[in-house]
């Protein structure tokens, strides 16, 4: 079963051509970018400040311009 | 209402562009799907083959009718929502006239047979140049836009809307690059696997940013203002957007599994579909539940009714596409009719009906009044819903019989039934299908009649008042 995975997992980094770098390095960046997101978003600091825009509709979007 | 303040004329001219295009591409659709069921309404005739009309039909739906209502809400949520008029108003009807003019290139060019062949990408060079031209000025005016906001915060379907411009516009320079031989004849610079790769890259990217993202954010503002309660969670609605932004681009794949693409390209495309379901989902209920201790207002309100729907199509489809993505089930349901329900579940079930309400919902703000009668919206919405259960119910079962039918084998190993087999038994459900794509098609007139009564009403009583302060 490990080898399965291991053979699963396996990356030849000598093959890897310049394109192949640039996406892997643009994908872990995005990755990490949306677990800062998840984490700032979730922290419960953040609740209020981010919750306080569900009335931005009803407080800011009146028919007359503001 | 004040309205000079914002430029809410080319919204209006979006939102009747789009009544007409759905009226259009719906009636097309009925007419293709007919000659599924009985071919002779192809009079042997080149123009009305179904290759040539299929085109006509999506390029209809897609860019005219979605496109329009696209642009209609987006100029008007963006105004409402950061309280500045457009950044240039001229740029604004160039983009009209602009995207006008390539659907007309494409009722021209399509039943001519000149194609690239590409899946919703079938435009030659010259209309994508355009495309390219006039979607830069729609995103350059809706980012200055909001660069000039009055308001610190931009409102979350902002960012979804900003998510599918920058997307399609890399999405569709990249599908489209091609070397031109003649005016009308191009090929792509990419082949083989990789012009596979890029071209479902983009199919199934015109999916999640154009028909899903720009409609998310028709959500996030249309059901709190038809409601008139807060979104359900603005943490939720950010989460979701990150989550169908980072996703959305891995997905393609999935669309050529068991082909020469590498194996493990499939499986990645597979395993992010089935993870798509998180956000897909959340997203959803996070619209509906915006009605939570409100739902009462579905007993009256009918567009909130075609927002609410729309949202429990948006839910079945996300959890369906994912589904068939995996490849047990692609493997039975791969080229089949399922796909073509599929799609239809979620285009009829969720852009239109989203679009639907939201457009009522403009119609009624943007010529201060209510829609000419409240009854043909019920109608409507019952037609609407009607036709979509019949057409995605004939789509599924076609396409299981098919896929069932095609990998039958017997007890030495043949097949069961030969192609022609599977074609006859399609029948009945092929007919079925045009009956139910009649049905959405009236109820498609039925708003294109109603929103013009409602204008006409609307502006009769405008001058009626303007007559009576004028003459004391």
């Amino acid at each position: 079963m490990i080898e399965i995975v291991k053979t699963f997992f396996t990356m030849n980094m000598e093959t890897m051509t310049a394109n192949d770098w640039f996406g892997t390095v643009v994908t872990i960046l995005s990755l990490i970018l949306m677990c800062c997101a998840y984490f700032w978003v979730f922290h419960p600091t953040n609740k209020h400040t981010i919750e306080g825009h569900r009335h931005h509709l009803l407080t800011h979007d009146k028919d007359e311009p503001i | 209402m004040q309205t000079e303040n914002y430029n809410y004329t080319i919204v209006k001219w979006f939102s009747v562009m789009a009544c007409i295009y759905f009226v259009i591409g719906t009636a097309i659709g009925v007419w293709i799907a007919s000659e599924l069921a009985w071919p002779v309404l192809n009079f042997d005739n080149p123009y009305l083959s179904f290759g040539r009309l299929r085109p006509v039909h999506t390029n209809t739906v897609i860019f005219g009718f979605a496109g329009c209502t696209l642009m209609a809400t987006s100029f008007y949520v963006v105004q409402r929502t950061t309280g500045a008029r457009l950044w240039s108003d001229k740029l604004a009807w160039f983009t009209f006239w602009g995207w006008n003019l390539v659907l007309l290139g494409a009722f021209i060019t399509l039943p001519l047979g000149l194609t690239q062949s590409k899946e919703y990408a079938e435009l030659e060079w010259p209309i994508d140049i355009l495309i390219t031209v006039v979607w830069l000025a729609y995103t350059f005016n809706f980012l200055m836009t909001i660069s000039k906001r009055k308001q610190p915060h931009i409102y979350v379907a902002n960012w979804f809307y900003v998510a599918m411009m920058i997307m399609i516009t890399y999405l569709h320079v990249i599908n489209s690059l091609a070397i031109p031989v003649e005016l009308w004849k191009s090929y792509s610079i990419f082949s083989g696997v990789q012009d596979a790769m890029i071209q479902w890259w983009w199919g199934h990217n015109a999916i999640g940013f154009f028909l899903t993202a720009g409609f998310l954010a028709i959500m996030y503002y249309f059901v709190p203002k038809q409601a008139n309660r807060p979104i359900y969670s603005y943490r939720l609605s950010v989460i979701h957007f990150w989550a169908l932004t980072f996703g959305y681009v891995w997905l393609g794949a999935h669309h050529l599994q068991y082909s020469a693409l590498p194996d493990w390209t499939g499986s990645l495309g597979s395993a992010i579909s089935l993870a798509m379901i998180i956000p897909s989902w959340g997203g959803a209920l996070n619209g509906m539940l915006t009605l939570s201790g409100a739902w009462d207002k579905l007993r009256t309100d009918y567009i909130l009714r075609f927002l609410i729907v729309s949202l429990a199509f948006y839910a079945m489809s996300t959890f369906e596409g994912p589904v068939m993505s995996s490849k047990t089930v692609n493997a039975l349901s791969h080229y089949t009719d399922w796909t073509i329900g599929h799609v239809h579940a979620g285009a009829l079930g969720w852009v239109a009906m989203v679009s639907i309400g939201a457009i009522y919902h403009m119609v009624e703000k943007l010529w201060n009044t209510k829609m000419y009668s409240t009854t043909l919206v019920n109608l409507h919405f019952w037609m609407a819903t009607i036709g979509t259960a019949v057409y995605i119910t004939a789509m599924w079962v076609s396409g299981i019989m098919q896929g069932l039918m095609w990998r039958a084998y017997d007890d030495y190993g043949n097949l069961s039934y030969t192609f022609v087999e599977s074609v006859a038994q399609m029948h009945p459900y092929y007919a079925m299908r045009a009956v139910g794509g009649v049905i959405f098609f009236l109820g498609a007139c039925v708003m294109l009649f109603n929103v013009i009564q409602t204008i006409y009403h609307a502006k009769k009583a405008l001058v009626e008042t303007d007559a009576q302060t004028i003459t004391p």
